[in-house]
């Protein structure tokens, strides 16, 4: 009996190898921000479906990571920025191919406060005047979204009351997390996420101006091994319409 | 340099350290004299902290402690608000930290002649005088290496603190958040320098149990 189910788990194993290797399919890893997730995860499976050669793996966290995993030798084929500083810098050392960067993507940034809130856009300027009211942003030397956000409420003239409000989180999820369940007064979050949540209201988007402008650049790593079938995913997603679904603006193609 | 982040996490793991300490080795001999129903399951349900991943043990722990949670709400009437202070960055500690203390004192104790229990008990020893003047005292190698692991562990806690207590430079920002953020904003000197601060602390905490017990043992 022992050794029918010990055959039977050997036969199970080797059955479920087969089935991932024996196809020719192409897997693509797109290591990308973590605020376009579920626009991604929607657009890899439309991809996916009308390529059945190829398989996107999706690698989502923090820019910075992502950053630092390709710089350590992480097998990587597309790589999504929510900054321009985190390409930048890879580009510099040589391990992205220049020619195929990408600013294609932008967002703006929001102020939320929770759904059950009594501040709204007419009053919300008070929340700097109350320094027992905490403000969540993400850390500002390694969130982009926390960047943005320090520079916003130094625009709207925030900055010297607000040291003692403020309390960093290590993404911009994280922050949403915060205020969705009423932790935090209020938080700053990308556009994007404020629109995928139901728990919390937004009292004033940035303009133009507010802020350095949000961008997403993305492109094809060097040490890829597929970096055609990369490229063609990343000319299908400049084309498709998905992520202005989700909020996001698209930037014009530079040629 | 801003040491701050150094101060926060001893003062954190201090503190946790002496509730986990309490709270530990009274559940371990609670337990290893437990004989009831559903021992397996407490026990299980103790160590369950330990295998759990840390941003599970923080999502739980600020929905119970969240300003809209039942504790967070109990202490609301008394305007208190524990998330984003130390005291949760303790908490979270306390948490991740138990279930290290709880299993190995509970090994300790384990190993005990229970001979000499019984012997203090036909004496006239009352529960409390055997537990401190028989059982600690016989278990203490294993107690202190407990404690001096629970200690380590509060001490690089991360993923639950960031998440209960945010990261507020000056009063929650601990060492493993301050390595964090210096890593993820490419400071690689900054983390440099608090990976040797904490791999020192650490290093001596171990340490000392090795002597500790070396000498108990002689």
């Amino acid at each position: 009996m022992k050794k029918i189910i010990i055959i039977l788990l050997i036969a199970i194993f080797m059955i479920g190898c087969e089935s991932t290797a024996g196809q020719n399919q192409v897997e693509i890893t797109v290591s990308a921000a973590a605020s376009l997730k579920d626009a991604l995860e929607e657009i890899a499976l439309e991809y996916e479906t009308e390529n059945e050669d190829v398989k996107i793996i999706l690698n989502m966290a923090g820019s910075g990571t992502l950053a630092m995993q390709i710089e350590q030798g992480a097998e990587v084929d597309l790589f999504f920025s929510a900054a321009d500083s985190w390409m930048n810098s890879l580009d510099e050392k040589g391990l992205i191919i220049t020619e195929t960067i990408s600013p294609f993507l932008s967002n703006r940034m929001v102020f939320i406060v929770p759904e059950t809130s009594n501040y709204d856009e007419t009053n919300f300027m008070a929340l700097f005047e109350d320094e027992s009211a905490q403000i969540v942003v993400g850390e500002p030397s390694s969130v982009p979204a926390g960047k943005y956000a320090m520079e916003w409420l130094d625009t709207l003239g925030a900055m010297n009351t607000i040291t003692k409000q403020l309390v960093y989180g290590k993404d911009v999820k994280e922050v949403l997390s915060w205020v969705e369940t009423g932790n935090a007064y209020a938080g700053i979050v990308y556009a994007t996420d404020a629109l995928a949540s139901s728990k919390v209201k937004v009292t004033v988007t940035s303009v133009e101006g507010d802020h350095s402008e949000i961008s997403y650049p993305a492109a094809v790593v060097k040490s890829s091994r597929h970096p055609d079938e990369a490229k063609a995913f990343l000319d299908y997603m400049m084309d498709s319409d998905m992520f202005e679904n989700y909020g996001f603006t698209k930037s014009k193609r530079e040629e | 340099m801003d040491l701050s982040p150094l101060w926060i996490s001893l003062k954190v793991a201090l503190v946790s350290t002496i509730i986990t300490f309490t709270l530990g080795v009274l559940s371990a001999w609670f337990m290893t004299n437990y004989r009831g129903k559903g021992s397996a399951l407490i026990d299980g349900l103790f160590t369950l902290p330990m295998v759990l991943p840390p941003t599970l043990v923080g999502f739980i722990l600020l929905y119970i402690i969240g300003v809209n949670g039942p504790v967070g709400k109990l202490l609301g009437l008394w305007d208190i608000k524990i998330v984003f202070t130390w005291i949760a960055a303790v908490l979270a500690s306390v948490v991740v930290s138990f279930p290290l203390m709880y299993r190995t004192s509970r090994g300790a104790f384990d190993q005990i002649n229970m001979d000499l229990i019984h012997a203090a008990r036909t004496l006239g020893s009352t529960e409390k005088e055997v537990f401190l003047k028989i059982v600690l005292p016989l278990a203490w190698p294993g107690v202190a290496a407990a404690t001096a692991l629970a200690f380590s562990r509060a001490l690089g806690e991360f993923g639950a603190t960031l998440m209960v207590a945010g990261s507020i430079p000056g009063k929650t920002e601990t060492i493993p958040i301050a390595i964090y953020f210096a890593t993820q904003g490419s400071d690689y000197k900054q983390a440099a320098v608090w990976v040797v601060i904490v791999f020192a602390i650490s290093l001596i905490s171990m340490m000392f149990i090795n002597r500790y017990q070396n000498k108990t043992v002689k």
